[in-house]
C-alpha cells in the first residue's frame, strides 16, 4: 500500500500534504475465524482543506498507523465540495437522521464559534465552517455521527435553488444593505 | 379556510394551481357550493417538482386543537427574523408561516404589514 499519487487525485502532492487530517475513530476490531480471533485496527479519518472541501474514509489494517494511512487515502479520494453561507456557516438549520443518529446543525451569526459535539466540531473545522451549533440526538456512535453530518451537509437546500423552484427573487439583505462580506 | 391556505401556497410558488371541484375531477365551469353537493366538494392542487425533488417538502401545523398558539406582531417579527417565539421554531430561509387574523387568512409577512396578530395555523417549506 503506497501513498496517493498525483495521478490518482486532482490535487497536487503539496496540496495533499496541506490538508487538515483528523482521525476520529481508531479502534481494535476482531474477526472470528476457524483459526481463532484475528485482531486488526480500524480507523475513520476526516480530511479537509478548510475551504469547503472535505471527505471521510475508513481503513483497516494490522497496525494502527497503516490503517490510518489507508483511511486518509480513501478520504482524499472521497473529497467533496460543500456549500457554505459567507464561507463561515451553514445556509439553514438542518436536521438529518442517519440510522439511529439524528444530527442538528444550526446556522449561527459571525463570531459565535464552533460549538458542537466533538465529532461534528472536527468535521466542521475540516470543511471550514466557523460558526455553527451542532447537536447529536439518539445514538452517539462516532462512525454514524460522521456519516450523518456528511449527509446533512450534502443535502443542504440553497436559497437560490428554493427561489428558482418557487419562482421568487432572492436578495441577501446582509450583503446588499449592511455591506457584510 | 382550506381554500385560503391553498391560495397562499399558490401565490408563494409552492404549488402550480388550485381548483375547486368534484371528487372525480376539477370543475370545468364554476359550480356554487350548495347543501346538495357539499359532500362531493374537493380542492384540486397541482404539486410542483424540480430536479426530482418536490418544491413543497414539509408542511406542519403550529397551532393544534389541543394547543392553540396566538402571536402578537412582536412575536411574529422575532419568529421571522430567526429567533424562537413561544416554543415555535424560527422560520428558516425559504419557509413560510400562515396566520389567521381578523383580516382573514394571511401569510405571516402580510399579517405583519397589516399590523395584525392572530392564530398561527401552519408552516410550509
Amino acid at each position: 500500500m503506497e501513498d496517493l499519487d498525483e495521478s490518482q487525485t486532482p490535487l497536487t502532492s503539496w496540496e495533499m500534504a496541506r490538508l487538515l487530517k483528523k482521525s476520529l475513530v481508531v479502534k481494535r476490531v476482531v474477526n472470528m475465524n476457524g483459526k481463532g480471533k484475528q485482531p486488526s485496527m480500524y480507523a475513520l479519518v476526516v480530511v479537509g482543506n478548510e475551504n469547503g472541501l472535505a471527505g471521510y474514509g475508513e481503513g483497516k489494517d494490522e497496525e494502527a498507523s497503516r490503517a490510518v494511512r489507508k483511511a486518509t487515502n480513501r478520504a482524499i479520494k472521497n473529497l467533496k465540495y460543500f456549500e457554505r453561507y459567507d464561507d463561515r456557516t451553514v445556509y439553514m438549520d438542518i436536521e438529518k437522521k442517519f440510522h439511529a443518529t439524528t444530527v442538528f446543525l444550526r446556522s449561527r451569526p459571525p463570531g459565535f464559534g464552533n460549538r458542537s459535539n466533538h465529532i461534528i466540531h472536527e468535521i466542521c473545522c475540516c470543511v471550514g465552517i466557523h460558526d455553527i451549533s451542532g447537536k447529536v440526538i439518539g445514538s452517539h456512535n462516532p462512525m454514524n455521527v460522521v456519516k450523518a453530518t456528511f449527509e446533512a451537509l450534502n443535502h443542504q437546500r440553497l436559497p437560490e435553488d428554493i427561489a428558482k423552484m418557487r419562482g421568487k427573487k432572492v436578495l441577501d439583505v446582509q450583503h446588499v444593505y449592511y455591506g457584510a462580506q | 379556510m382550506n381554500l385560503a391556505v391553498s391560495n397562499i401556497l399558490y401565490h408563494q410558488g409552492f404549488i402550480s394551481s388550485v381548483a375547486r371541484g368534484n371528487y372525480k375531477a376539477p370543475d370545468e365551469e364554476y359550480t356554487p357550493t350548495t347543501p346538495d353537493n357539499i359532500a362531493t366538494r374537493r380542492l384540486w392542487l397541482t404539486l410542483k417538482y424540480r430536479d426530482n425533488e418536490p418544491v413543497l417538502t414539509k408542511m406542519s401545523c403550529i397551532s393544534k386543537p389541543s394547543k392553540k398558539i396566538t402571536f402578537t406582531v412582536t412575536e411574529m417579527k422575532s419568529m421571522v427574523s430567526g429567533r424562537r417565539a413561544k416554543f415555535v421554531e424560527p422560520l428558516q430561509p425559504g419557509e413560510i408561516a400562515i396566520v389567521s387574523t381578523n383580516y382573514g387568512v394571511l401569510e405571516i409577512h402580510d399579517a405583519m404589514a397589516k399590523n395584525a396578530g392572530g392564530l398561527v395555523l401552519c408552516r410550509a417549506r
